[in-house]
């Protein structure tokens, strides 16, 4: 693999939000006389149109360029080229897009707007802190019970007036890639720093902390057959209205009334749950002295949440229960409940009725079904991997192998893994859409982990070969991410693959310091063309560096033009999408720090 | 049922062939109304037809006829396909006119019949380039039918139905008829369906099945739609009458497990691509003069006040797209057509001038060209440019290319001095003109222009009273060498070819013995098209040399000068090398008196595994080495353990690379419309008899073709710098300016445009050349925009620009329909 990001110590952007009355501000701000910059010939794409931009300050090699549509940082001599002109907008960067007035502070800003005023600075940290300062803020604001996905405020920007519920769909599969990337930090710590030193054990810490929320979702039920929770909430959380929730009550647990139960008719059902939660994970809750009784979890459980937690797992078992052999008895014990679970109810789960759940189905029958024809090649792909990272954990071949062969020789799914090109642009003929439009952005996560997995752990050459075909398939749509993660996983599947280095360090330099989903400025943006999809949908036709765009989990479009569904500044989400990026990257030795230690 | 055989009637229609346009035309209204009668007598009947031209012709000629042809359309009966203004040859368009196919012939299509089309459709086109999925993607179609080269010709391609992907990520489903497009009569009705239901039964697919009188028109008669009914009566249960967009839709509704074609599809007539180079250099021209003239066109509407010109590019572009016909393109109609074709490009060409010279004049008038003392005047000597003695003569040159071109340029008169827009001395030599009346001499100056912009030059005249300036040349030239800074070529004194070629910074030889001796091969064999025969290895002789001689030896370049002779005829070739400059241009002057002859410029190079590659439309193509005709567009190249030579052209399409030899065919005198023909006696008339005057350029290079400068050398090759002779004027404007630039030398302004709507927005087309995912930023001075694009490899993207400098990205359909 020639693939290497080296990177180093670098400037990030913060701003800090003032009243315009705060001592703080400086006086000249209100007083300075805006001078309209003269762009005349400007050598690079504006975000701004020419006209807009109203006032000027320079200051360390840096101009700063103010608009009423927002604040343009120009230094031409930036090392990067991405670094030479930046841009600055509401909600992220400033109160507002009405750029008033600019007092240049060296390198740094003061800007003056209709509702307030932001001093703007850089401030110089290493990848490998930053992911620390990212790191620090999940663990402090989005954690909750061990899962991490996001976590909602009570103020805006206050970071620490988050509530205390924080539901997500798929708390799962968002704890499991969470959890990933701190399997990839105690790795890479113990490695190079030793097993006993104290960041590395703080990181052995939070990874096992993440690593048990995960398992728990396969026990917190309490129905002792395999079956993995979406999520769970505790007496005294919110519960959304989104799906199938069971309250549990004793032996049993009953389905409480929601939109979902009500259109499916099963409000009040009631599923066993007898079988106890290993002591080990059941801490998680106990610790903040709950009870099972307290427990309400969530059912129709997905094939995503399975795909991710089996990476983790995977990854887990290999580099961090090595180390703690109680729990490793029960992540083994996990993936064979799971996956027997999927092969006794004929590779599909099973939920509280006896029957299918809504999208965790792996049987030919589905695959040819006009339901499942799309997703046939992945969830072909995701099974299979199941199986080798069973294999693999628990050190047996038998059923699982047995499985497997009959699914690659007589179903033909490892054929059928390679297909997904071809399905997905039969299905756009059909339903006449212009690929690539309409991806689904939350199966780019689940594709690459099943890819992944399987070219790590498959050591037949005919086979391994059809894994990377069937990685490459997907690339026609994962490009659309410019997201490193997927890009080193490709390079890691695909050894011989090349990826893109500038894109990645661009990625690492450029993401911000904080996950609050304030959002950005895109509409009207002078310098980024957009694209109208055939269903109306609008993204931008270009990539922007993470600190101009909008910010979101590994499930959402990265180049929407209108942020349709973040929590803007009431929401902080977790920090995986850069700590999972960049550890992946140094575990696998794509990423080499430069001189930033 | 999954091996449903699709019965698509259909007329195939050579709308020029061995016939002139207007018998085609003629042709076309019979068939339409035969078609709409069988349509009205058979009500299970449905009819399918390509080519917006026709419907064009019908809506123009008889309205009555096309008014029953939409209500057809809309009752789904009548079938119209490809979104194309007809089936054109699909080697040698560049990628902009498919673009236009595409544009003008979908918004026509969409105005008459409330849609466009889905499917492409070219079952006659005679070979597909390798970038057509994205071509078609890009003007709306998602399928694909073709039919060339068949089984015998490329039994590697699948048969059937595939998916076709091209390198920036394209795909189009694709069906290749395994029969023909025009079966008809029982016995051959027959023969198909068995054959088919063959292939369907063993693909697991359902299949179509071309049924109609075809070539000249015709369409199913009666007897052919009574002969499927009864089968179908009789139980034939797997046959039904249909369309391509109906089989598509089927198809796609069942599991399909195919296989999919990631390369070109070729060979059928591979002598077509270098037969009647009238045709082929026509082609390039209007190509390239509409091109250009619609940047500076765009340039001075947006900037300088100029009224729109879109309905006269559009009349212009529809003649381009007309004569890219198959038959018409690939030099294979009968003479007469030529004749029209001509005269067509030639209008074409005549708007492109008019439109250029009006844009570009307007922007010289606003160019401040000042000069303190020059008279008032409006008589004096000194305003005028003839004759004035006293003040030099601004010339504006405008480089339309979308990067910055460093190359020389040509005025009338000889100079005394030249001086850019900085007052900077240029080097430049006074050469022998094209006239032999007064001083006989012309400028050549070294011109640095930015990227689609101009710069003001200036000049003075030789006798000029002042004191003469030339910068020191790297020039020279002897018995019998050409050199500058960059490399240096020697020549054969006994056979007039270069047999030296070397770059001064790595020392490297770029070729071997036997290079650049023109080689006459015998074309007895082949018909027109060549059909059945791939490779043209037959050598006759050499021309021999006549003469040999140094024309220019300083100043802004040195030519050498060669003349050989081959029987009656003659090649005259002046090798010019630009201080500077990495390529050899050569200007050639044939007349060619040779019958069933062709002629072949040679080059071979040294090394092991030699890579031949060819820029093809929308991107570039690496193809084996095995001696077999190739179509390109503007470059060929061979390449050898990182060493290469290309050879570029401004009117030639056709090479082909034994081993390591590449070989630039610059003509191919076959006799007209010779189809698969005895030749019975006549007084034949050859397809590349006469005179004919054409550029190649000869461009030695380090690293792979698409990594070097080729693109560069043949883009400025292509389209070489206008220089306008300024009056004095002040004016707003300075004296050199960007309208549009590129930040990345990978990435070709293919296009700037009104878009077709009448809003006033613009439309900017680009393309990525080198195979290189990329960002780039494009700043757009003259509408006050600017942008940043991501491309994939060989990706085309379109770009529409409001009033305001908002940008959309859009397709060839420019956002007005999807």
């Amino acid at each position: 693999m020639n693939n290497k990001v080296i990177l180093s110590a670098h400037t990030v952007r913060k701003s800090t939000f003032y009243n315009a009355k705060d001592p703080a501000v400086p006086g000249e701000l209100f007083t300075v006389n805006p001078v309209k910059p003269d762009l005349t010939g400007f050598a690079y794409p504006l975000p701004s149109k020419k006209q807009d931009y109203t006032c000027c300050a320079q200051g360390g090699g840096v101009f700063w360029y103010g608009a009423s549509t927002g604040l343009t940082r120009y230094e031409p001599g930036a090392k990067h080229d991405f670094n030479k002109v930046q841009f600055f907008s509401a909600e992220r960067d400033l109160y507002d897009n009405n750029v008033k007035s600019l007092l240049a502070d060296g390198r740094n800003v003061w800007v003056l707007t209709d509702d307030g005023v932001v001093y703007i600075e850089e401030v110089s940290v290493t990848p490998e802190k930053l992911s620390a300062i990212l790191l620090e803020e999940t663990l402090r604001v989005v954690d909750r019970h061990g899962m991490v996905s996001q976590r909602w405020l009570r103020e805006s920007r206050n970071i620490d007036s988050f509530v205390h519920d924080g539901h997500s769909d798929n708390d799962g599969g968002f704890t499991a890639l969470f959890n990933l990337g701190e399997v990839f930090r105690y790795a890479v710590l113990k490695r190079e720093r030793g097993a006993d030193d104290p960041e590395t054990l703080k990181a052995k810490a939070v990874a096992t902390r993440a690593l048990e929320a995960v398992l728990l979702l396969a026990h917190v039920h309490g129905r002792g057959n395999g079956f993995v929770a979406r999520s769970y909430s505790v007496t005294g959380e919110r519960i959304p209205d989104d799906g199938l929730f069971f309250k549990r009550n004793g032996d049993y647990a009953y389905c409480i009334e929601t939109n979902e139960s009500r259109s499916r008719g099963c409000c009040g059902y009631k599923v066993g749950c007898s079988a106890p939660i290993p002591e080990r994970l059941r801490h998680l809750f106990t610790d903040e002295g709950f009870t099972e009784d307290d427990i309400t979890y969530k059912g129709d459980t997905s094939s995503d949440e399975i795909t991710l937690e089996f990476l983790d797992l995977l990854f887990a078992h290999d580099y961090l229960t090595c180390d703690d052999p109680e729990l490793d008895g029960i992540l083994v014990d996990t993936v064979k409940a799971i996956m027997n679970h999927i092969i006794d109810n004929g590779f599909r789960l099973v939920d509280y009725s006896g029957k299918e759940t809504t999208w965790a189905k792996w049987y030919e029958d589905y695959f040819n079904s006009e339901m499942g024809y799309v997703d046939g090649a992945l969830n072909a792909a995701e099974l299979l991997f199941y199986l080798k990272a069973t294999m693999h954990i628990t050190g047996e071949s038998g059923k699982w192998q047995e499985t497997y062969d009959y699914l690659v020789n007589e179903k033909g799914y490892a054929d059928l893994s390679e297909k997904h090109r071809d399905r997905f642009y039969q299905m756009a003929i059909l339903q006449n859409f212009t690929t690539p439009e309409d991806i689904m952005f939350g199966d780019h996560t689940l594709a690459s982990a099943s890819f992944l997995g399987l070219c790590i752990l498959e050591k037949d050459e005919t086979l391994l070969q059809k894994y990377r075909n069937g990685f490459e398939s997907w690339r026609f749509s994962l490009d659309r991410e410019d997201s490193p993660y997927y890009d080193f996983m490709y390079a890691v599947a695909c050894p011989d693959a090349e990826i893109n280095t500038e894109y990645a360090k661009e990625f690492f330099y450029r993401t911000n310091l904080s996950r609050l989903a304030a959002g950005v400025s895109l509409i009207g943006r002078h310098d980024i063309p957009v694209m109208d999809l055939s269903d109306g949908y609008r993204q931008i036709s270009c990539k922007l560096p993470p600190d101009e765009r909008f910010i979101a989990k590994l499930d959402r479009d990265p180049r929407r033009y209108v942020d349709e569904d973040s929590g803007g500044t009431m929401c902080v989400e977790t920090c995986c999408t850069f700590t999972l990026a960049y550890w992946f990257g140094r575990f696998f030795g794509i990423i080499v720090e430069g001189d930033s230690k | 049922m999954k091996n449903e055989i699709h019965l698509i009637g259909n007329a195939h229609l050579d709308p020029t062939w061995l016939w002139r346009w207007q018998e085609g035309c003629g042709e076309v209204l019979q068939t339409f109304r035969s078609a709409v009668d069988r349509l009205k007598e058979y009500e299970d009947f449905v009819f399918t037809c390509s080519s917006a031209c026709y419907y064009k012709w019908v809506e123009d000629i008889d309205p009555e006829l096309f008014e029953e042809i939409r209500e057809l359309v809309k009752a789904g009966r009548w079938v119209p396909v490809n979104g194309w203004w007809l089936q054109p040859d699909c080697n040698m368009p560049d990628a902009e006119s498919f673009a236009r196919q595409a544009l003008y012939s979908q918004l026509y299509y969409f105005e008459k019949f409330g849609k466009i089309c889905r499917t492409g459709y070219n079952v006659d086109s005679f070979g597909h380039n390798a970038m057509l999925p994205q071509l078609l993607t890009k003007g709306g179609m998602r399928c694909y039918v073709m039919m060339r080269p068949n089984a015998s010709e490329n039994p590697d391609m699948p048969e059937g139905l595939f998916w076709w992907d091209s390198a920036d990520g394209s795909r189009v489903l694709t069906y290749r008829i395994p029969t023909g497009y025009a079966e008809n009569g029982r016995k051959a009705l027959d023969r198909s369906i068995s054959e088919i239901s063959a292939m369907a039964d063993k693909s697991g697919n359902g299949m179509m099945l071309f049924y109609g009188v075809g070539n000249h028109g015709g369409g199913p008669t009666k007897g052919d739609i009574e002969y499927l009914r009864s089968l179908m009566a009789d139980g034939a249960e797997e046959l039904k009458f249909s369309s391509p967009d109906e089989y598509f839709l089927k198809q796609c509704q069942m599991i399909l497990d195919i296989p999919v074609w990631a390369d070109e599809m070729q060979h059928h007539a591979s002598g077509c691509y270098s037969a009647t180079s009238l045709i082929k250099q026509l082609n390039r021209q209007t190509e390239t003069a509409l091109i250009n003239a619609e940047k500076w066109n765009s340039v001075a509407c947006a900037g300088y006040g100029l009224k729109k010109s879109s309905k006269k590019f559009k009349k212009a572009w529809l003649k381009v797209c007309y004569n890219q016909f198959h038959d018409i393109l690939c030099g294979c109609s009968i003479r007469e057509a030529y004749d029209d074709a001509r005269d067509q490009m030639g209008y074409a060409k005549s708007i492109a001038a008019d439109e250029e010279n009006k844009a570009l004049l307007r922007i010289t008038g606003k160019i401040d060209t000042w000069i303190d003392g020059v008279s008032d005047t409006v008589f004096c000597n000194e305003r005028h440019h003839f004759g004035n003695h006293k003040y030099p003569r601004p010339v504006a040159v405008f480089n339309p290319l979308g990067r910055e071109i460093k190359t020389t340029v040509r005025t009338y008169h000889p100079s005394a001095k030249v001086t850019d827009s900085d007052g900077n001395p240029v080097q430049f030599s006074n050469v022998r003109s094209s006239r032999s009346n007064d001083s006989h001499k012309d400028t050549v100056f070294k011109a640095d222009i930015p990227a689609l912009g101009y710069r003001v030059y200036n000049l003075w005249f030789e006798d000029a009273p002042v004191e003469k300036e030339n910068p020191m040349s790297d020039i020279a030239a002897g018995e019998y060498f050409l050199e500058n800074s960059v490399l240096k070529a020697v020549f054969d004194k006994s056979t007039g070819a270069i047999c030296s070629l070397v770059t001064k910074a790595d020392g490297r030889e770029h070729i071997c013995g036997g290079s650049f001796i023109p080689t006459v091969i015998d074309n007895s064999k082949p018909d027109t098209w060549a059909h059945n025969i791939f490779r043209f290895h037959d050598i006759l002789g050499t021309m021999n040399l006549d003469s040999i001689e140094v024309v220019e030896s300083d100043g802004a370049r040195g030519v050498i000068r060669t003349r050989h002779t081959y029987g009656k005829s003659y090649l005259s070739q002046d090798f010019i090398l630009d201080s500077d400059s990495e390529m050899i241009r050569v200007k050639a002057r044939i007349l060619w008196q040779e019958p069933l002859t062709m002629l072949k410029m040679p080059v071979t190079i040294p090394g092991d595994n030699p890579v031949s590659t060819y820029e093809i439309l929308g991107g570039f193509i690496k193809r084996s080495c095995n001696g077999e005709e190739e179509p390109a567009l503007t470059w060929g190249d061979i390449t050898a353990d990182d060493s290469g030579v290309a050879l570029i052209s401004d009117a030639k399409y056709s090479y082909d690379c034994p081993g390591n030899t590449l070989r630039l065919t610059m003509l191919r005198n076959s006799i007209f419309a010779d189809h698969y023909s005895d030749r019975p006696a006549a007084d034949f008339s050859y397809c590349d008899e006469g005179l004919q005057r054409f550029e190649y350029g000869i461009y030695p290079h380090s690293s792979s073709a698409e990594k070097s400068k080729v693109q560069y050398y043949a883009d400025i090759l292509n389209n070489k710098p206008v220089a306008v002779p300024v009056g004095y004027h002040r004016g707003t404007q300075p004296k050199a300016r960007s309208f549009i630039s590129i930040d990345r030398n990978n990435i070709r302004l293919c296009a700037f445009k009104l878009c077709e709507d009448g809003s006033g927005d613009y439309i900017i087309r680009l393309r990525e050349t080198a195979g290189e995912r990329c960002h780039a930023a494009i700043v757009c001075d003259i509408i006050n925009a600017g942008f940043y694009a991501d491309f994939e490899s060989m990706e085309i993207k379109t770009f529409r620009i409001d009033s305001d400098g908002c940008v959309k990205e859009t397709d060839f359909l420019e956002g007005i329909i999807r």
